[in-house]
C-alpha cells in the first residue's frame, strides 16, 4: 500500500484540441504500464466517436506508477478532461477529486476562452496550477507570446510555466517532476469515517454501475456496507480498485486514492454524481460538497424514421442513458412524425453525439426536431410556464409575458476581427458588451445575449469569422423579456411539427426563408410539386417550391440491363427508408439537421 | 474478330455453349441475333451456328426471328441470305438521318446508306422491319426530332425503337461532354422529347407499348423483347450474353478469349451469376412492368409474390392515379404516358 504522501491527484485541463489526451499518452507511455505494441494515440479516448472526431467527450481517470529522480515511488492519478464547452461539467467534477492541474496552452494558439474558464474553475477548487505550453514543435509556436499571455491574461507567474511537445515527447520528465514537487499530496485521514466523492459513473454490462470515486477520508474494501449520503441507499461493496488501462482490483482504497467501487448498483441513474459515499456502520457526519446539477440547455425530439422502430428506440435510449447521465428524455409525440421522445442536451455537440451514438450503437435511423432552448411564458392566470417544445407553445391570447434565457458569453480573438465580430454580435442580439485588451493585439469581448442565438450556428460563425483564432465560453445568467413568435413549417400544406420553432419576431421571416431554402436543397425532387411554406399563425411569411422530377425511366432495359437496374433501385429504396414520409413527401433525415446550418454568406 | 481462326473457334464455342444448356432450355418461339455487330459475321458462319441450334432446340413454326443489322453492312445479297436462313424480322440501327449527328454518335454509316438499306430490306422480302432512333442528342430540338420521325415513318416501318441518348465515352460526343464543351440535354427537356415522341407516333398510328418501343399493331410488338419485360425465361449465347431461367440470372464473360477458354475446358463461360430471392424478383417485376403499357396484372402479381398490392399500397396507388401516373384497368395497374416517364419511381411505389 502506498503512503498518502506518495500519491498525486491531478487533471489535465485546456482549451479544446490543445493536446490534453496526447500529453496523457506520453505520461502513460513513460509509466511503462502498457506494452508499446498495444499503444495507440489518444489511448484514453476509448469511444469510437471520440477517436473518429479526435475529441474527448468523457473524462477518463488512470493511475500511473512513477519513480522520481530522487528514487521515490509515486502513484499518479491522472484525469484527462474534455475541452469542448458542452462538457465543461466533466472538467469541474474531475477537479473536485484533485489537488492540482496541468493547464495546457497551445504554443501557437495561445490562451483561449476555455483556458481562462478552466483556470478560474481550478482556482475555485483551490488547486495547484502548473501551466504547460504544449506543441512547441510547431513551426508557428510562439512561446514568448504565450508566456506574456500567462502573465497578463491568466495572472500566473510565467516562470512557473513548463514547455513541452506532447507529440514529440519533449519535456515530459520535467512535467512529471513538477507534478510530484509542485502538487501537494492529498490530505485526509485513513482512520476517520469514510468520505468518498462520486465524480463519475459508468455502466458495465457485466458488473452494473462502476462508480468513480475519490476517497477523502477513511478506507473502503470488499464486503463493506456503504451508504450514499444524499440518496440514502445502502449497498454492499463487491470490488474496489484502480484504473490502470483496465480496471485493476485492489484490496483497499484509502484516503487520497482515486479509484472505482462496484457495489451492485443496477443503473447509472441510481447514482448521483457528486454524492458522498460513507459507511453504513460509522457514517460520517457531513457529506462532501457536491456538484451543481447539470441541467440541459438545448431540447429536441427524437423520432424513429420507421414508426415500427419506436420500441427499439425506447430501449436504445434507456441503454444509452446508462452511460450518459447528462442526457435526459421523456415520451413525446408528433402529429407529422409519430411517437418519439423529448430530449435535453448540454449543447449542440452533445446533441450531435447522442444522435450519432444512438444511430450507430443501436443501428437505428432517427430524426431530430429543430432544437430549442427553454422559454418562459407567463399566462393570464399568472402562472409561469417553461416551454422547451414548440408543440407546447401556449395559446397566444393567453400569453402576458414571454421571456427567453440569456447567457454571458466571453470571446477571445485577435483584434483584427473586431469589426466582423461586432457585426455578428449585433446580428445575434448581443447587449451590454465589454471589451478588454488582455494583451497587445488581443481582445476579450464579453456580451450578454440570448442562449437561442448561440444554439443556432454561433460557434461555426465565430470560427469562420476569426479564421479559427477565436474562442468562446458562456454561462447562463437569467431570463429576459422577449418578443417571441411560433414559426411553423408546412410541406404541401401539412404542418411538420418537428420543424416548428419559437423565434424572436425580428428574425422570424429570415429564419423562415432560410428554413424553406435549406429544405429545398435537402428534399430530393419527387414525382409531385412540393410547396414549402413558413407561417406564423395562419399567415404565410415565406415560401418556395420544389419542381417535380419528370423523367427517370432509362432508355433500354433488356436482358443484360435488368440486374444493374435492380441494384440501382434497391439502393434508392434503401435511401428512401432513411426518409420520413410526411403526407406524400419523403423528407430525408439530413433535411431536419440542415435547418440548423447557415451558409457562410 | 480478326482472322478466320478466331471465327472458327467462336462458332465452335457457341455451339458448345448451346449444348450445355439444351437440357434446361428446349422450346423457343423467338430467336434474336444482336448485340455488337452481328452483321459482320459471314453468312456461312451464321449457317454453321443456326443449323446446329435448330438441332439442339425446338423452335416454334411461327417463331419471330430477328437480326440486328447495321445500315452500312446491308447489301441486298446479305439480306436475302438472312431471309433464307429463316430471319423474318430486321432491326436496323438508323439512329438519325443527320450525317453530322451520326458522326458525333460514333456511327460508321451515313443517312444515305440507311435509306438504301431500308429499301433493300423490303426488296429482300422483309415485312417486319424495326428502326432504331436516338433522341435528346445535344443540338437536336423538337422540330428536328419530329422531322427525323417523319422521315422514318415515310418508310412504313412496322416497329420503332426510340431511345433517349445514353452518352458513351468512346464516342466523339462522349469526349465533348466529358471535356465540358457540350452539355447534356437537361431532364425537363428530355421529358419533353419523350412526350413529343409519344404524341407524334400516336398520331402516326403507333402504339407505345414500352417506354422506348412503338408498334403498328399488337401483333407487331417485338415478342422477343416482351419476354424481358414479362420476366419470362431466356437463354443468351455468346460473349457478354445474359440468361435467366426464372430463378437465376447469369452473364457470360465479356472477353472473347475467356469465353472460348472456358468452353474449351467444358465449363460454363459465366462471369457472374445470381440467384434471385422473392424480394428481388418482385422488384424486377415491378420496374419491368411499369415500363410497359400492359403494366402489372394484379392477381398474377399477388399470387406470384404472396402480396396484396392494392391492400398494402392502396394509398400511394390512389395518389398516383389521381396525379395521372397510373390507371387501374381490367385488373391491371397500368402506367400512363406520364407514368412511363417515371417508371423507376413507380416501381418503388
Ligand atoms: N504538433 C503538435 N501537435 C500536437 C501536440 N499535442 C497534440 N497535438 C495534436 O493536436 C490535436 C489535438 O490533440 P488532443 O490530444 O486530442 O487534444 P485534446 O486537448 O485532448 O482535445 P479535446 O479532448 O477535444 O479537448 C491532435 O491532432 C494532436 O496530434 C504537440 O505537442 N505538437
Ligand atoms: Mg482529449
Amino acid at each position: 500500500m502506498h503512503m498518502i504522501k506518495y500519491i498525486r491527484n491531478f487533471s489535465i485541463i485546456a482549451h479544446i484540441d490543445h493536446g490534453k489526451s496526447t500529453l496523457a499518452d506520453r505520461l502513460i507511455e513513460r509509466s511503462g504500464i502498457i506494452n508499446k505494441r498495444f499503444f495507440r494515440n489518444q489511448i484514453l479516448d476509448t469511444m469510437d466517436i471520440e477517436r473518429e472526431r479526435g475529441i474527448t467527450i468523457k473524462s477518463q481517470a488512470i493511475t500511473l506508477p512513477f519513480i522520481s529522480t530522487s528514487g521515490e515511488r509515486y502513484l499518479l492519478n491522472l484525469i484527462d478532461t474534455p475541452g469542448h464547452v458542452d462538457f465543461s461539467y466533466e472538467v469541474s467534477r474531475s477537479m473536485a477529486s484533485c489537488e492540482g492541474v496541468l493547464l495546457l496552452i497551445d504554443a501557437a494558439q495561445g490562451v483561449q476562452a476555455q483556458t481562462v474558464a478552466n483556470l478560474y474553475m481550478a482556482m475555485d477548487h483551490n488547486l495547484s496550477i502548473i501551466p504547460v505550453i504544449n506543441k512547441i514543435d510547431l513551426p508557428t509556436a510562439n512561446v514568448e507570446m504565450v508566456l506574456d499571455q500567462i502573465d497578463a491574461e491568466l495572472g500566473l507567474d510565467p516562470y512557473s510555466a513548463l514547455t513541452c511537445s506532447a507529440k514529440e515527447g519533449i519535456g515530459i520528465e520535467d512535467i512529471l517532476e513538477a507534478i510530484v514537487h509542485r502538487i501537494p499530496p492529498p490530505t485526509g485521514d485513513p482512520q476517520s469515517s469514510l468520505r468518498s466523492l462520486i465524480f463519475d459513473a459508468q455502466y458495465d454490462a457485466f458488473r452494473g454501475t462502476v462508480i468513480h470515486t475519490r476517497i477523502f477520508d477513511g478506507t473502503v474494501k470488499q464486503g463493506d456496507i456503504i451508504r450514499f449520503m444524499h440518496a440514502g441507499r445502502v449497498h454492499k461493496v463487491e470490488e474496489v480498485g484502480s484504473f490502470l488501462l483496465e480496471r485493476e482490483p485492489r484490496e483497499l482504497l484509502t484516503a487520497g486514492d482515486v479509484g472505482y467501487v462496484i457495489a451492485g448498483v443496477k443503473t447509472v441513474s441510481d447514482v448521483r454524481i457528486g454524492d458522498t459515499i460513507t459507511k453504513d456502520r460509522q457514517p460520517s457526519e457531513t457529506p462532501l460538497p457536491g456538484f451543481r446539477e447539470v441541467k440541459p440547455v438545448v431540447f429536441a425530439s427524437i423520432y424513429p424514421i420507421a414508426s415500427d422502430d419506436y420500441e427499439d428506440l425506447s430501449v436504445a435510449l434507456e441503454k444509452y442513458k446508462l452511460n450518459d447521465s447528462a442526457f435526459v428524455y421523456q415520451k413525446d409525440s408528433s402529429i407529422a412524425l409519430g411517437q418519439g421522445f423529448r430530449c435535453g442536451f448540454l449543447g449542440l455537440l452533445h446533441l450531435d453525439i447522442v444522435q450519432e451514438r444512438v444511430e450507430r450503437e443501436y443501428d437505428l435511423s432517427i430524426i431530430l426536431s429543430v432544437p430549442s432552448v427553454r422559454y418562459r411564458f407567463t399566462v393570464t392566470s399568472g402562472e409561469a410556464l417553461f416551454v422547451d417544445n414548440p408543440a407546447h407553445y401556449p395559446e397566444i391570447t393567453a400569453i402576458t409575458r414571454s421571456e427567453e434565457p440569456y447567457i454571458r458569453a466571453a470571446m477571445m480573438f485577435p483584434d483584427r476581427y473586431m469589426g466582423a465580430m461586432l457585426k455578428l454580435i449585433i446580428e445575434k442580439r448581443g447587449v451590454n458588451s465589454h471589451v478588454a485588451y488582455p494583451s497587445p493585439g488581443r481582445i476579450e469581448l464579453t456580451v450578454e445575449m440570448p442562449l437561442a442565438s448561440v444554439v443556432y450556428d454561433f460557434y461555426d460563425r465565430l470560427k469562420t469569422i476569426t479564421q479559427g483564432y477565436g474562442s468562446f465560453d458562456y454561462n447562463l445568467i437569467d431570463y429576459r423579456e422577449s418578443d417571441l413568435v411560433l414559426l411553423d413549417i408546412l410541406v404541401n400544406g401539412e404542418k411538420v411539427d418537428a420543424l416548428s420553432q419559437i423565434v424572436h419576431r425580428g428574425i422570424a421571416r429570415e429564419r423562415a426563408l432560410h428554413t424553406c431554402e435549406k429544405l429545398k436543397e435537402e428534399i430530393p425532387r419527387q414525382m409531385f410539386k412540393i410547396a414549402i411554406q413558413g407561417a406564423i399563425g395562419g399567415q404565410i411569411i415565406a415560401r418556395t417550391t420544389i419542381s417535380p422530377f419528370r423523367k427517370d425511366v432509362t432508355a433500354k432495359c433488356y436482358g443484360g440491363d435488368i440486374t444493374r437496374k435492380r441494384k440501382l433501385l434497391e439502393k434508392q429504396k434503401k435511401g428512401k427508408k432513411r426518409m420520413k414520409m410526411v403526407g406524400s413527401v419523403a423528407i430525408p433525415q439530413s433535411a431536419f439537421l440542415s435547418v440548423l446550418k447557415t451558409d457562410e454568406s | 474478330m480478326t482472322g478466320t481462326k478466331d471465327q472458327d473457334s467462336f462458332v465452335r464455342s457457341l455451339i458448345m455453349e448451346a449444348q450445355l444448356y439444351c437440357g434446361e432450355f428446349s422450346d423457343f418461339d423467338t430467336f434474336y441475333v444482336g448485340g455488337g455487330t452481328p452483321s459482320v459475321l459471314a453468312i456461312d458462319d451464321m449457317k454453321r451456328i443456326i443449323k446446329p441450334l435448330e438441332g439442339l432446340f425446338s423452335f416454334a413454326a411461327q417463331r419471330e426471328s430477328t437480326i440486328e443489322v447495321n445500315p452500312g453492312d446491308a447489301s441486298l445479297a446479305h439480306l436475302r441470305a438472312l431471309r433464307e436462313l429463316g430471319f423474318n424480322r430486321i432491326s436496323l440501327g438508323v439512329q438519325s438521318w443527320d450525317d453530322g449527328l451520326l458522326a458525333l454518335l460514333g456511327r460508321r454509316h451515313t443517312a444515305e446508306e440507311a435509306e438504301m438499306a431500308l429499301v433493300r430490306c423490303r426488296r429482300a422480302g422483309f415485312d417486319n422491319i424495326s428502326i432504331d432512333l436516338i433522341y435528346a442528342i445535344p443540338g437536336q430540338n423538337r422540330r428536328t426530332w419530329e422531322n427525323t420521325l417523319r422521315k422514318t415513318i415515310s418508310f412504313d416501318p412496322e416497329h420503332l425503337s426510340c431511345y433517349e441518348l445514353t452518352i458513351d465515352r468512346e464516342t466523339p460526343l462522349g469526349a465533348l461532354v466529358e471535356s465540358g464543351s457540350i452539355s447534356r440535354v437537361d431532364e425537363a427537356e428530355r421529358a419533353e422529347f419523350f412526350l413529343a415522341t409519344a404524341e407524334f407516333l400516336a398520331v402516326a398510328g403507333f402504339e407505345q407499348y414500352e417506354a422506348s418501343n412503338f408498334a403498328r399493331s399488337v401483333s407487331l410488338r417485338c415478342r422477343h423483347n416482351m419476354k424481358y419485360w414479362n420476366h419470362a425465361a431466356y437463354l443468351g449465347l455468346g460473349p457478354a450474353a445474359h440468361s435467366f431461367n426464372g430463378k437465376k440470372r447469369w452473364a457470360n464473360h465479356r472477353s472473347l478469349a475467356l469465353y472460348i477458354t472456358a468452353l474449351e475446358e467444358q465449363c460454363r463461360p459465366v462471369a457472374d451469376e445470381e440467384t434471385l430471392g422473392n424480394d428481388e424478383l418482385m422488384l424486377e417485376a415491378l420496374f419491368l412492368g411499369m415500363r410497359t403499357i400492359d403494366g402489372i396484372k394484379i392477381d398474377q402479381f399477388n399470387h406470384r409474390f404472396h402480396r396484396d398490392l392494392l391492400g398494402e399500397s392502396g394509398d400511394r396507388i390512389g395518389c398516383l392515379q389521381k396525379e395521372g401516373f397510373l390507371i387501374l384497368e381490367e385488373g391491371s395497374l397500368k402506367p400512363t404516358t406520364k407514368g412511363l416517364l417515371m417508371a423507376d419511381s413507380l416501381a418503388l411505389l
